[in-house]
């Protein structure tokens, strides 16, 4: 045992001498990294040479997302901002996918010390490491988005107000529903989501308050036989429209309505495709939009290091109406988003 | 091949050097299958396989990393190996990693007022404690009903799993209650760190520490040697009048409080509170660890070092290069699968080397 | 909950339950051939996932979904067969290898799928199965509608049951299987050739598996979503235990554990709030408890988990 335990000993002490003397020699860090790997097959044209319009500054900006980039709502958002800022700014940002907790504050540090100018980190969990390693590299910004915090000098947050996405959700389904009995289901029952569903609840009792609405949790952003399932149940006990906020889950939701004749609201991504006739409208987000304005930002070097938070009226919030939409929903729509771009409605999130 | 003295002297050489080249033999022939993916998605797989290996060297901070990623999978490590050579395969070190870090946590946010000495210590104990149980009644189970350890603690893994979930989602929820996590320790509880301006917290010295001290509890005590003995021959040891029943629980107990340190480790020296599905895979990362350490202490300690290796290296490759996490998570499976197939084919590698040196003879 | 003693409530929570333990009875069909000959099996999680891709792949192409299904069985064989060379040749640690087989199903799947179809904001759809009922049969009150009225896939898992129990009980080939699950030493002296028959039985459970995971994106979706199966293959690894090994108890293990899926939704529809983390752990403390032989005994497969040494 001796013997074997000196030879590994010999191999890491080669190993290691070899890559210090390597890694003294090549400098991997501070080399232009290659092209974020982007598939083969894409559909947009969006990924051939740009030019870019400002000074010719090459920006390093890097997209950090605590999942995968196709799961049809909050990363798949981010990845279409950093799609957008390709074309229209002619930036080519990087992307990191499923980053794990434990090792958010290692990539700060990694990006920071490689003198990176711009972080995106795509998740409340994110405030706190970068908070902790943001001021060791005061030339780095961070933006963690759906924090609505900052810290000086480089810690800047964008809280998107979801809940008046919920809303405004309730409202149309409030306003299609025959059975005056609505399904909502949510992925997990973090204060976000629940907010989200309590609001959708609100919006429909204002419109009528006979309208029962059922809110249950499939615990997954990924399970889609669950959503299915799930909506399934709601629908035979009674509900005619089901609104879902859960990613990826939502697709299951939507076919269950469609199985069943019933009705469905699209939510964060455009779905008024996944389904016509069952999908009545979507409320979609122009997350897209908010990489945009933080990348100008930093072109206009005015990147605050401030939390802000969004809704209706900051464009943060969209609607993808479908043709056979009434115009009578669309005007309540309309008036609901006056009245929450003008503070009249409060976050009906209880708590638990 | 002239004198036998001269001919031993090539043969020791020879396998020997095996040991280390097959092994990196297999990384090789993982990383070429793993080229071709890149190669598909237009990514060189030579700059790639740079950050791999030299991205963890670059600075002192991914260095650290290195030995910040191996500490839990030592202890798992550890905790699989006790269990191994005393006859039992405990697949549980996941679920009493959890068990660990969930009374680490509950003692970290009672007592994280206290001088550091007493909270550390605390918290440690109270992993200990909590890990211990967690496989000792997996031990109960198979001592006293012949379960099989192997589904139990499996299953075991899945209960802590959910029981973390559940905490950090209701009891124990952080005071501003917008995020599935516990508010962070007490200041007085983290752990101290060894390197400043990195990750590196003495969590690592107590992980070698622990193995030092599993080496001398297994080879060097009469109370390791029986277990050891219960391990090899069962019915032997019984003849002998070692109580099967008691060695199997005592050691699944053992086993599982050195995979609870695991929890305080990652608890108090990097995460400081509890979050759910913190320090993914650990658990098996500690078996794997300790099969490619053959299953003695200090091989465990190299094989995680290297593990860590490769857990920073992969990251680094995934920024520098940007090759997507799908393709890392192949190239990390292949990496591991190859090293335990050399591991496990050098034998018959060996033996088919010594038949024809006899032919040749 | 006045609602459950009402029969359309009862026949659409059956109707779940079917729906919802399909997948897991599948896989835990095909664990069940692979531990009945003493290899564990801790990747059907995965060799689910590369089925369920390789069915909407398959169904993509051709545009027919029972040829999708049969390039999920043939993909999840293909995952398997590297999992036993790992685990019956090489004879390296059957946990470790499933982990790394499950660890590897992720990577493959999500990277062939951005392949394949790139990044699209709804994801690719593919024609797939409808529910087809059988003439006569779905015309019974109450049973007909939930059991009757399935895809053709529940079908083909319930009449894999008394297949399985035919095969393991009344043929010679059954009778091998479980002699190197017990005692393969003894089975090599007789002749019979362990490696082979554990290949065979790991091929088997891939398949299945990989049946199991079409079922989820052909027979109830018409699309593939990355991690779709969402930890059905660990489930069924428990309901294979929780099953005793045997054909018919693995699928009254698939039924009770997809029954309290359907109960647990409908539970939280009706605002009872028992904390989700319990409802999921329900599957996993059975199995101990199973385990433990309270309830009757239960004896694992004896060389279950050792690689056998000539």
């Amino acid at each position: 045992m001796f013997k074997k335990r000196s030879i590994i000993a010999l191999l890491i002490i080669s190993v290691l001498l070899i890559a210090s003397l390597s890694g003294c020699g090549t400098q991997p860090k501070d080399e232009a990294p290659a092209a974020p790997a982007a598939p083969a097959a894409s559909d947009d044209g969006g990924e051939t040479t740009s030019t870019p319009e400002d000074s010719g500054k090459d920006y390093k900006i890097v997209l950090l997302l605590p999942g995968p980039i196709n799961d049809q709502g909050w990363n798949a958002t981010a990845y279409e901002g950093l799609q957008m800022v390709e074309k229209d700014l002619g930036i080519k940002m990087e992307y990191i996918e499923s980053v794990q907790q434990a090792d958010f504050e290692a990539v700060f540090t990694d990006y920071g010390s490689r003198g990176y100018d711009l972080v995106f980190a795509h998740g409340t969990q994110f405030y706190d490491a970068a908070v902790n390693v943001g001021p060791q590299f005061p030339d780095t910004f961070y933006m963690v988005i759906n924090s609505e915090e900052g810290q000086e000098p480089n810690v800047g947050g964008i809280g998107v107000r979801e809940w008046e996405g919920g809303y405004i959700a309730g409202i149309i389904a409030a306003m299609n529903t025959d059975t005056k009995k609505m399904g909502a289901i949510g992925s997990f029952p973090f204060p976000v989501i629940a907010g989200t569903l309590d609001a959708f609840e609100a919006a429909a009792q204002r419109i009528d308050p006979e309208i029962q609405v059922t809110k249950t949790y499939v615990n997954s952003w990924e399970d889609i036989q669950k959503g299915k399932e799930t909506a399934l149940a709601m629908a035979e006990a009674g509900s005619d429209v089901i609104f879902c906020s859960a990613n990826e889950v939502g697709l299951g939701s939507i076919e269950a309505s469609k199985t069943k004749g019933v009705k469905a609201v699209g939510y964060i991504s455009p779905q008024n495709e996944v389904a016509p006739g069952t999908v009545l409208s979507s409320v979609t987000y122009n997350t897209p939009g908010l990489f945009k304005g933080t990348v100008q930002q930093l072109i206009d070097g005015e990147l605050k290091p401030e939390g802000v938070s969004l809704g209706w009226a900051d464009g943060v919030l969209d609607m993808q109406w479908t043709d056979d939409i009434g115009q009578d929903v669309k005007d309540a729509v309309y008036e609901a988003i006056e009245e929450l771009k003008a503070g009249k409605i409060e976050n009906p999130y209880k708590g638990e | 091949m002239q004198t036998k003295g001269g001919e031993m002297v090539k043969k020791f050489d020879i396998f020997q050097l095996l040991k280390i080249l097959i092994p990196i033999a297999a990384v090789f022939l993982a990383l070429l299958l793993g080229s071709v993916l890149l190669l598909f998605i237009d990514v060189n797989p030579l700059e790639a396989y740079r950050y791999l290996i030299f991205g963890n060297f670059t600075n002192k901070y991914n260095t650290a990393e290195i030995f910040v990623k191996s500490t839990p999978i030592i202890l798992t490590g550890l905790a699989f190996t006790f269990a191994f050579r005393t006859g039992l395969f405990n697949i549980g070190g996941e679920g009493q990693m959890f068990a660990g870090a969930m009374a680490a946590v509950f003692v970290g946010l009672k007592t994280g007022h206290l001088s550091p000495f007493l909270t550390i210590s605390l918290s440690l104990i109270g992993a200990i404690i909590a890990g211990a149980i967690w496989g000792l009644i997996p031990g109960f189970l198979k001592g006293i009903f012949g379960s099989s350890e192997i589904i139990v603690t499996i299953m075991f893994n899945y209960v802590a799993l959910y029981l973390i979930s559940y905490l950090v989602d209701k009891p124990l929820r952080e005071s501003i209650g917008f995020y599935p996590q516990t508010d962070l320790i007490g200041k007085n509880a983290f752990l101290p760190y060894v390197v400043p301006n990195t990750r590196l917290h003495i969590g690592f010295v107590i992980a070698v520490i622990i193995s030092i001290i599993v080496y001398i509890i297994l080879w060097k005590t009469p109370f390791g040697y029986r277990l050891r003995a219960v391990g090899f021959n069962p019915d032997g040891a019984e003849y002998s009048g070692m109580s099967i029943k008691k060695s199997i629980i005592i050691s699944m107990a053992i086993s599982g409080a050195l995979a609870g340190v695991a929890g305080f480790t990652e608890i108090n020296g990097i995460h400081h509170r509890l979050l759910d599905n913190f320090s993914k895979n650990v658990g098996f990362d500690g078996i794997a660890a300790a099969l490619l350490g053959s299953a003695n202490p200090a091989g465990v300690v190299v094989s995680s070092i290297l593990l860590g290796m490769l857990q920073t290296g992969s990251n680094s490759m995934q920024r520098g290069v940007g090759v997507p996490a799908n393709i890392v998570s192949i190239i990390q499976a292949m990496i591991i699968i190859l090293v335990l197939a050399g591991n496990m084919l050098r034998p018959k590698l060996e033996l088919y080397m010594r038949r024809k040196e006899k032919v040749i003879e | 909950m006045k609602d459950i003693f009402n029969i359309t409530f009862l026949i659409a929570l059956l109707s779940a339950s079917i729906r919802l333990s399909v997948p897991i009875l599948f896989a835990a069909l095909g664990g069940m051939y692979s531990e009945k000959s003493g290899v564990v099996n801790i990747g059907l999680e995965g060799m689910m996932l590369v089925g369920a891709f390789a069915g909407v792949v398959g169904s993509y192409f051709t545009g027919s979904y029972w040829i999708g299904t049969i390039v999920a069985v043939l993909s999840g064989m293909l995952i398997a067969a590297l999992f036993a060379l790992i685990t019956v040749k090489i004879k390296i640690n059957q946990i470790v290898s499933g982990v790394a087989i499950n660890l590897l199903a992720v990577g493959i799947t999500s990277f062939f799928y951005r392949a394949l179809f790139g990044i699209t904001t709804v994801p690719i759809t593919v024609n797939a199965f409808s529910p087809v009922s059988i003439p006569i049969l779905s015309d019974i009150p109450i049973i007909g509608e939930i059991l009757f009225k399935q895809t053709a896939l529940v079908y083909i898992a319930f009449i894999l049951v008394p297949i399985s129990h035919y095969i393991f009980y009344k043929t010679s080939l059954g009778l091998n299987i479980r002699t190197v699950g017990e005692h393969p030493m003894a089975a090599d002296t007789v002749g019979i050739p362990v490696e082979k028959v554990r290949t065979a039985c790991v091929l088997i459970s891939g398949a299945l598996a990989g049946l199991g995971g079409s079922f989820l994106s052909l027979g109830q979706f018409n699309m593939f979503v990355d991690n779709m199966v969402s930890g059905r293959g660990f489930i069924a690894v428990a309901a294979v235990i929780f099953g005793k090994w045997s054909p018919t108890g693995v699928l009254m293990a698939s039924l009770i554990f997809g029954v309290a899926d359907a109960l647990q939704i409908r539970i939280q529809m009706s605002g009872v709030s028992i904390p989700y983390q319990f409802l999921l752990m329900f599957p996993y403390i059975l199995t101990v408890v199973a385990v433990t032989g309270i309830v009757g005994r239960t004896t694992s497969p004896k060389a279950l988990g050792t690689p056998y040494e000539k």
